[in-house]
């Protein structure tokens, strides 16, 4: 008893955060339909600027929670309300997830860039110190975190389940997030609603975040990504519904996450992965059998028929012969660089845009599943890593050509997608993006530092005679020429599944899952098959990163970098192949640029910070930030021209064509499935 | 009609479906024989869509029989059935807004044909066929959008929207049309531009229809026989003048009390 003890009470104050986390994501959920992704991030700000505070500045800890707990974390859930979701509440469930995305990569990104990249260390605690021992239970010591953790988690929980049972506010909660619209035609404030509930769920990851810091020696942005993924879990067992079972489950979860690593042999590789694992394996066992979680993006709002269409892309709006011109730029610009490259481009450029290659190729991979199958992957960096990984262990043990091996690895993390594809067979939009996301950091925590990588999770150099070709050479142009054939390779592929039949039935789906299948298509076989060749066009660039970086390490596969890739590419447009040489090409040269910027303005950091901002316009523009305004600029050129007007040609939706052009659609109530009439 | 010694194409025998303890169909037996319309009406709620359903696959009825042409179409998917020869429409529309009214038809013709194999596109010999192309200009021209075959379906109303989908499910050649409310949205005269086409569909290509409609009227044009429903029900089935009459039908469908 002594011994489940003592390895039970070290996980409350764990517990205690995930269902304080898990309770702000279903309250948030619940009131506003958003999944709030950026939930971590906002805990993280908070537990940030609170250490800093106490740290650097000297403030009392009771001065220092009130400025980052009561009164920022708030702040923060109202200013996400005020100037992002509130804005896209009609959107769909994408929309509102790459917003959420966009926010975890960013505000991060924002901290580093303001406070400079030094990590913040000995976070203190809120009421007691957690080096001291207050209390026993049965023998088992008690120290000061955990007496704080669930004193303040119970406080909370019976404070605000006392507000929502009693007051209008529960009640109206539920009306808004069915239809913000149709609860404000029935004479409710809902804008306000929704507010308290976001201010509310702001509050929570704050308290979370102070909570959680004083059980790490330092303060890193990755713990607050593993916590997420643990209330994830636990929200997901509550449906996104119940804010007790998310509160229960969140505790249960702490709990035995500390129990479980006492029980196994200490410091075999199952006790250091059991932490970052086990809330994978609840995640992902939610997402498989809680059947509820697959009806998450079923529900619609009854009023949605009123939202204008989304637009075509560009390049089905321009005029045939505007298309020419296009494309004869496009033969220009790639004979210009092909030559610029194999002559006067120094060094350091040209191994810039050999990146931007191979980012670019990763990229397509994207296109391909977020573009064409319309859904979210966040594991395309996972694939790419279990292709070079694969690739390097062959090359290791059984001395393949870095190249073959890196062609039967595409074809291994074309299988893995598979996997990933056929566990998240009745799985869409928020359920599948979780499950991608929980497999990212199941292969980041586990698989690639204990099995791909040799057991150490040490990088594997990528030696010159395993490519052969002269590849490797840091003078010579041999890269370039390999990156740019399997650039277009790649290209060429992906347009032809695009035009073809399997783009043509992805494109139905993508309109009407009900449609496309009451037509003879198989949706899963298609999503199987997006998947396949995603992975496979993933593994493809994951090859040549390793091949570029010169090695393979588990830092350059992880989840973040799945997450930022999703920004990145989404802010220029996800649509089209364009998107992704445009997403490659902008991300790597960015980079550069900003190297010529002092490092104090945050290098990197500020990289992401502008796809992050980009990536929030993803609402207002789903084809992108990049693909937006290329459409202005070509149709304004168009105009110039060739004195043609898209808009009168019919091209442009809801402005003309056919006798009913333009007439808004009514409005229909009832669903089409699992209607009564 | 048809032959009266022919099995039926479709059989529905006793096919029951309860939403969380309502019942939304209760053992409703239908047969519809090859080349035969059939109008489907009943007030809102009587279980219409919730039947097309249950045909279709997107629902499974707690009990009872949906048989093509003595198949059982239980166990199968939606994808199958529609392959098989079963197209609908639907009541909320379910077109593809990224495409364009030609792209809709292409894609039907196709998943019916099954023929969207991944090496083909891979070898770029996806492109729409002649052969394709006669028959999708054909259905166009026979529905009456021919001219907006080049326009994105987003740029459509309602009314149009709906024609896309009776093309789109038309084009497959099927052998059973369901239509689930398909004049709702368009005006008189298109209203009896389609009745008129669904006239002719039956006379040239023998197709079998069944029709949920709210305007009586058309269904008077189109349909050899009635089927009424209510709460679940069928309370009446017959010649279409003679169902009408019933003054159980006119109580629950007109609240007329006879």
């Amino acid at each position: 008893m002594q011994h489940f003890l003592g390895f039970a009470i070290p996980g409350v104050p764990f517990g205690c955060t995930y269902a304080i986390v898990a309770v702000g994501l279903v309250l948030t959920y619940q009131a506003t339909g958003v999944f709030n992704f950026a939930y971590g991030a906002q805990a993280y700000v908070s537990a940030y600027l609170f250490t800093r505070l106490v740290q650097n500045n000297h403030f009392p800890v009771w001065l220092a929670f009130v400025l980052s707990v009561v009164v920022l974390g708030p702040v923060i859930g109202l200013a996400f309300d005020r100037f992002l979701f509130r804005k896209i509440a009609t959107t769909n469930t994408t929309a509102k997830l790459v917003t959420g995305i966009s926010l975890f990569v960013g505000i991060p990104a924002v901290l580093s860039v303001i406070f400079g990249s030094a990590n913040q260390y000995s976070p203190p605690s809120i009421l007691f110190d957690p080096g001291t021992v207050y209390l026993h239970v049965d023998g088992t010591p008690v120290n000061g975190s955990a007496v704080t953790a669930v004193l303040a988690t119970v406080a909370i929980l019976v404070a605000l389940g006392l507000v929502l049972r009693f007051s209008n506010l529960g009640l109206q909660m539920r009306g808004a997030v069915e239809s913000r619209r149709l609860t404000e035609l029935d004479g409710v404030n809902a804008g306000r609603v929704v507010a308290v509930a976001w201010a509310i769920s702001g509050f929570l990851a704050g308290l979370a975040g102070v909570l959680l810091a004083p059980t790490y020696g330092e303060l890193q942005f990755n713990d607050y990504a593993a916590l997420m993924v643990a209330a994830f879990a636990a929200a997901a067992w509550a449906v996104l519904r119940s804010l007790s079972i998310a509160a229960l489950a969140g505790v249960l979860m702490g709990v035995a996450t500390t129990t479980l690593q006492g029980y196994l042999p200490v410091n075999s590789v199952w006790s250091s992965a059991i932490f970052t694992s086990f809330p994978f394996i609840v995640l992902v066992a939610a997402l498989l059998f809680v059947p509820g979680l697959r009806r998450l993006d079923r529900t619609k709002d009854p009023l949605s028929s009123v939202d204008p269409p989304t637009p075509p892309s560009v390049s089905s709006l321009r005029a045939p012969q505007m298309d020419r011109v296009i494309r004869i730029l496009w033969y220009v610009l790639l004979g210009g660089f092909v030559v610029s490259m194999l002559t006067w481009l120094p060094t350091t450029w040209e191994n810039v845009f050999n990146a931007g290659l191979v980012f670019s190729t990763l990229f397509l991979s994207i296109t391909l599943i977020t573009g064409m199958g319309g859904q979210l992957s966040l594991a395309q960096a996972t694939l790419a890593g279990v292709a070079a990984f694969t690739a390097a262990q062959l090359a290791t043990h059984f001395g393949f050509n870095f190249l073959v091996g890196g062609l039967i690895g595409a074809v291994v993390a074309s299988a893995v997608a598979v996997i990933l594809a056929l566990a998240s067979v009745r799985l869409r939009g928020l359920g599948l993006s979780l499950l991608t996301i929980a497999a990212a950091l199941f292969f980041d925590n586990t698989v690639f530092p204990q099995a791909l990588s040799g057991g150490h999770g040490q990088s594997i150099s990528v030696l010159p005679t395993w490519v052969g070709l002269g590849v490797t050479n840091p003078d010579g142009h041999a890269f370039f020429v390999l990156a740019m054939v399997v650039l277009l390779i790649c290209i060429a592929g992906v347009q032809l599944v695009r035009r073809g039949t399997t783009g043509r039935f992805l494109g139905a789906i993508r309109g009407s899952e009900t449609g496309a299948t009451g037509l003879g298509i198989n949706l899963t076989w298609q999503h199987v098959l997006i998947f396949a060749l995603s992975g496979l066009v993933a593994g493809i660039g994951g090859t040549m990163g390793a091949i570029q970086q010169g090695q393979v390490s588990p830092g350059l596969f992880n989840y973040q970098l799945s997450l930022v890739f999703v920004v990145v590419v989404v802010t220029t447009g996800a649509g089209t192949v364009e998107g992704a040489l445009q997403a490659g090409f902008g991300f790597v040269v960015l980079q550069q640029l900003l190297t010529y910027v002092p490092a104090r303005f945050g290098g990197n950091s500020l990289v992401v910070v502008f796809f992050a901002f980009g990536a929030l316009t993803y609402a207002a523009h789903p084809e992108g930030i990049v693909e937006f305004q290329k459409r202005r600029w070509t149709l304004r050129f168009e105009r110039l021209i060739f004195h043609t007007d898209p808009a009168t040609a019919g091209r442009i939706p809801g402005v003309s064509g056919g006798p009913t052009g333009g007439a808004p659609p009514v409005a229909v109530v009832e669903p089409a499935v699992g209607d009564h009439g | 009609m048809a032959e009266p010694r022919t099995p039926p194409l479709l059989q529905v025998a006793g096919v029951t479906k309860i939403f969380g303890g309502i019942l939304a169909v209760g053992d409703v037996t239908i047969n519809v024989n090859r080349g035969e319309s059939i109008g489907l009406v009943g007030p809102n709620g009587a279980g219409k869509t919730t039947l097309f359903n249950c045909i279709c696959g997107q629902l499974r009825p707690e009990r009872g029989t949906v048989e093509l042409d003595g198949v059982s179409l239980l166990d199968l998917p939606t994808y199958k059935r529609a392959r098989m020869g079963v197209s609908r429409t639907y009541q909320r529309i379910e077109v593809f807004p990224d495409m364009t009214v030609r792209e809709h038809l292409v894609v039907a013709l196709r998943a019916r044909q099954s023929t969207g194999r991944l090496w083909r596109d891979m070898c770029n010999l996806s492109s729409v066929t002649t052969d394709e192309s006669g028959r999708v200009d054909e259905v166009l021209e026979l529905v009456g959008i021919a001219d907006q075959a080049e326009v994105p379906v987003a740029s459509l109303g309602l009314g149009s929207c709906r024609l896309v989908e009776l093309a789109r499910a038309l084009v497959s050649e099927p052998v059973l049309l369901l239509a689930d409310e398909p004049s709702s949205g368009l005006d008189i005269r298109e209203t009896a531009e389609l009745a008129n086409v669904l006239r002719t569909l039956q006379h040239e290509r023998g197709l079998a229809l069944l029709l949920v409609e709210h305007d009586l009227g058309m269904v008077g044009e189109v349909v050899d026989r009635a089927i009424v429903m209510n709460l679940g029900n069928v309370i009446a089935e017959g010649p279409f003048d003679t169902v009408m009459a019933d003054p159980a039908v006119r109580h629950a469908y007109l609240g007329v009390t006879a």
